[in-house]
């Protein structure tokens, strides 16, 4: 059974689909990565058109209060296991939008960051640093951030209650996960 | 009476054991075709990556997502007309493929019952399915792919469907056992593609196989940069798991046909070389070529390959 596990986390590892939630910038970095000079699909990454198919979400730049409800809303929709990845500086400490009265400056107060790429942009480079490390951490069992939120559902819902003032639901009734 | 008795129970055990091993047969012989069509998807993946100068994801990377998303731990349903579209999806390719002579590669002769009534009824179960699961989604970007998968259904089987009459009309069977034949297995001459009036059917064919196929220019219901994966959308997880397997089998499924009709596919060995092939050929257009809209694609396969197919048709019963 552990060795099957281990399989299946291999699996994974080389099979990251991804939904680029491109808030901001951070999508201009992402097709270097993808095209013929760092080819991120020989490591059988790809990008998804839909939430409902994708294995990590990138958050790629500023997140707004409104951007983050919907990015929430992705979150949720997506088949777990699944991964956060927090992508350029905006997202981690709010970077150059860090006093803007309508960008939330800490993403991993809402959601369960597995992987943070600093940098304002982070360059293709990076990028694929990213995904390599990704890809290790998954193959390893280390990146647990969706059962953390599970785990730790009251704090990510408070976090969101207090900034949006009411509860967030997921549109069809269904639960997180 | 005791004797009979005991000859009664004797055939009874015979019959159960006879048909243990034909559904052990049955259930080998569709894994088979479903990983050879994964093994298919893998070749695409690597030839498209190649013609963009990418290294390209390795070969049997189809088999390490089908495993994945095997292995989710959640999949959002509908209700049970989802699951069972779903399952109908998989189904229909699955039961069209037990029809085509690849089944001889387990000993089964269900081919020889197969005839073209039957393999087109077969031919909508998996794509209706399909549409109806995506149908109950209710997300928008699904309901205008399900719009898409029907009305290309309706362009591409017109063409496809005339092309394979032309082959009926030719020699005089419905039967897919004596329409492969009436060909030769590996000498080109003797193939109903190369053969005089039928090669104008086989070209129309053809062309609407690209459509069958839902590949460039033909991919309007799944297009991902447009719709968000179209008919796709709502599928994830396990679903979209069996929607690979769905797809691997309805290309060995659709191949496999056009290859018994037009290549003289007559056992299982010479019809998966032709399937490769074939699928090729296909992947070397759909490379290379754009998308058309929905309207265009529609205008374009009721006009050229239906034009060719029907000629071919008309001049086979005629000429």
């Amino acid at each position: 059974m552990v060795e099957w596990l281990k399989l299946v986390d291999k699996a994974r590892s080389r099979s990251i689909w991804m939904l680029m939630y491109c808030t901001g910038c951070g999508a201009m970095e992402l097709p270097p990565a993808m095209t013929s000079r760092f080819d991120m699909e020989r490591f059988g990454i790809m990008p998804m058109a839909t939430p409902r198919q994708a294995d990590v979400i990138l958050v790629t730049g500023y997140v707004t209060k409104k951007t983050l409800k919907r990015i929430i809303y992705a979150y949720e929709q997506m088949p777990a296991p699944k991964w956060v990845v927090s992508h350029g500086s905006c997202p981690i400490n709010g970077g150059v939008y860090w006093d803007s009265h309508a960008t939330v400056n800490r993403l991993d107060l809402f959601l369960p960051v597995d992987l943070y790429v600093a940098g304002c942009m982070p360059r293709a480079e990076a990028n694929m640093k990213m995904f390599t490390e990704l890809m290790d951490m998954i193959a390893k069992g280390e990146a647990r951030g969706w059962e953390e939120y599970v785990k730790n559902r009251d704090y990510y819902k408070e976090n969101q209650r207090k900034l949006f003032g009411y509860d967030l639901v997921f549109t069809d009734g269904r639960s997180a996960l | 009476m005791n004797t009979a008795t005991v000859v009664g129970t004797a055939s009874m055990g015979a019959k159960f054991l006879g048909a243990l091993v034909l559904t052990l047969k049955v259930l080998i012989y569709l894994f088979l075709m479903v990983m050879i069509g994964l093994f298919l998807m893998g070749i695409y993946r690597k030839f498209t990556a190649r013609v963009q100068y990418r290294v390209g994801p390795p070969i049997w990377q189809p088999y390490i997502d089908v495993i994945k998303l095997l292995s989710k731990k959640d999949a959002a349903t509908k209700n049970w007309v989802f699951d069972l579209g779903v399952i109908m999806g998989l189904g229909g390719p699955l039961a069209l493929l037990l029809f085509l002579p690849l089944d001889t590669i387990v000993g089964l002769n269900f081919h020889t019952k197969g005839d073209l009534i039957l393999i087109l009824y077969l031919a909508v179960v998996g794509p209706l399915g399909f549409a109806l699961a995506a149908s109950v989604g209710a997300s928008p970007w699904g309901a205008i792919g399900v719009g898409r998968a029907l009305s290309m259904m309706l362009g591409y089987e017109l063409p496809f469907i005339l092309g394979l009459l032309a082959v009926v009309a030719k020699d005089g069977t419905l039967l897919l056992q004596k329409v492969s034949a009436a060909q030769s297995m590996w000498n080109p001459a003797g193939w109903h593609y190369f053969q005089w009036p039928l090669i104008l059917a086989a070209i129309g064919a053809h062309i609407a196989l690209q459509g069958v196929m839902s590949e460039k220019p033909f991919d309007q219901a799944i297009a991902p940069h447009e719709i968000a994966s179209g008919i796709m959308v709502e599928f994830g997880g396990k679903y979209l798991g069996m929607m690979l397997l769905m797809k691997a089998a309805s290309l060995m499924a659709e191949l496999g046909l056009f290859a018994v009709f037009f290549l003289g596919g007559t056992t299982a060995w010479d019809t998966i070389v032709k399937i490769f092939a074939l699928f090729i050929i296909a992947i070397s257009f759909d490379a290379v070529l754009g998308r058309f809209r929905p309207d265009q694609a529609f205008t374009v396969l009721w006009k050229w390959p239906t034009i060719i197919a029907l000629l071919g048709l008309l001049l086979t019963v005629f000429a």
